[in-house]
């Protein structure tokens, strides 16, 4: 039944090997473009939203700005920079997201920008009860 | 030794390595479905607390307050977005939307406890917390508040 294989026979190695990796490339191909799906960005967004909106409704100073973002979003998750003025910064590397606005301040106006990390498991943007 | 008619070594060797290929194709993009089915899941929840807690915050609705607990001010006529109702938050009771209900909505105090203007958390749930400021009773303190979203 088994023989040795002393002619060529239908497969070769070269290509079970250059099939194998071509399968290989293939899947690492496409899991890494596929772009993970979900609604981080949009929660960070509009928590940083939040923070603007509430700090532009009673004139927020800069020292209270920075104790509101702290409690909201975890000390060291966010940056926040009024009039150019660095108050706090992100601690350590993650994928970022920021939204600034001019918020109108009696007869004045202040430049409020914020990033948070997106990496929502540490910044705590939701939580998994 | 006689030759086979069929089968040979190298064949019985492609086949395996052939077949090892195709079962590893098939269970990679067996888990690459399954993660794209959680991860649409998990953001089908999160988005849907998002517009859940949108409309809590944002919107104004006193015969039922799930639709809007925003404050009204009176004095400009209108419902001020990020203000929020701790009369009306109180009167939200958990709901039903198909495949997700409302479970609990809470504040957040600095040192991490929480107080649940009803419900409770069970597993499964997501909660989403915005930064507000609760009007009525409690005279215009800045917090937060946290709509937890189950099912799905």
């Amino acid at each position: 039944m088994l023989c040795v294989a002393a002619e060529k026979g239908f497969f070769s190695a070269e290509a079970l090997l250059a099939f194998f990796v071509l399968t290989v490339i293939v899947l690492a191909l496409f899991e890494g473009q596929r772009e993970k799906f979900s609604a981080t960005e949009i929660i960070a967004q509009k928590k940083m939203d939040d923070l603007l909106i509430v700090w532009a409704m009673d004139e927020t100073p800069e020292g209270e700005m920075a104790e509101d973002a702290e409690f909201f979003l975890g000390n060291g998750n966010f940056s926040l920079e009024v009039d150019g003025v660095k108050l706090r910064e992100i601690r350590g590397n993650g994928f970022e997201t920021s939204t600034e606005m001019r918020m109108p301040y009696g007869f004045g106006a202040r430049d409020v920008k914020i990033s948070v990390k997106k990496d929502y498991f540490s910044a705590g943007l939701f939580q998994r009860e | 030794m006689g030759r086979g008619i069929i089968f040979s070594v190298d064949v019985l060797l492609a086949s395996f390595i052939l077949g090892s290929g195709l079962f590893l194709i098939y269970y990679s993009f067996s888990g690459i479905a399954l993660g794209i089915s959680a991860e649409a899941k998990d953001a089908e929840k999160s988005l849907f607390a998002v517009a859940l807690s949108d409309a809590v915050i944002k919107a104004g609705n006193p015969e039922n307050p799930a639709a809007g607990s925003a404050y009204f001010d009176a004095e400009k006529n209108r419902f001020m977005p990020n203000a929020v109702d701790a009369g009306l938050l109180r009167r939200i009771r958990e709901r039903d939307f198909g495949k997700m209900r409302l479970a609990a909505v809470y504040e957040r105090f600095p040192n991490s406890a929480k107080k649940f203007f009803f419900g409770k958390i069970t597993g499964g749930c997501i909660a989403v917390e915005r930064f507000v400021v609760f009007m009525g009773e409690y005279g215009g303190r800045k917090g937060i508040l946290g709509v937890v979203v189950c099912g799905g």
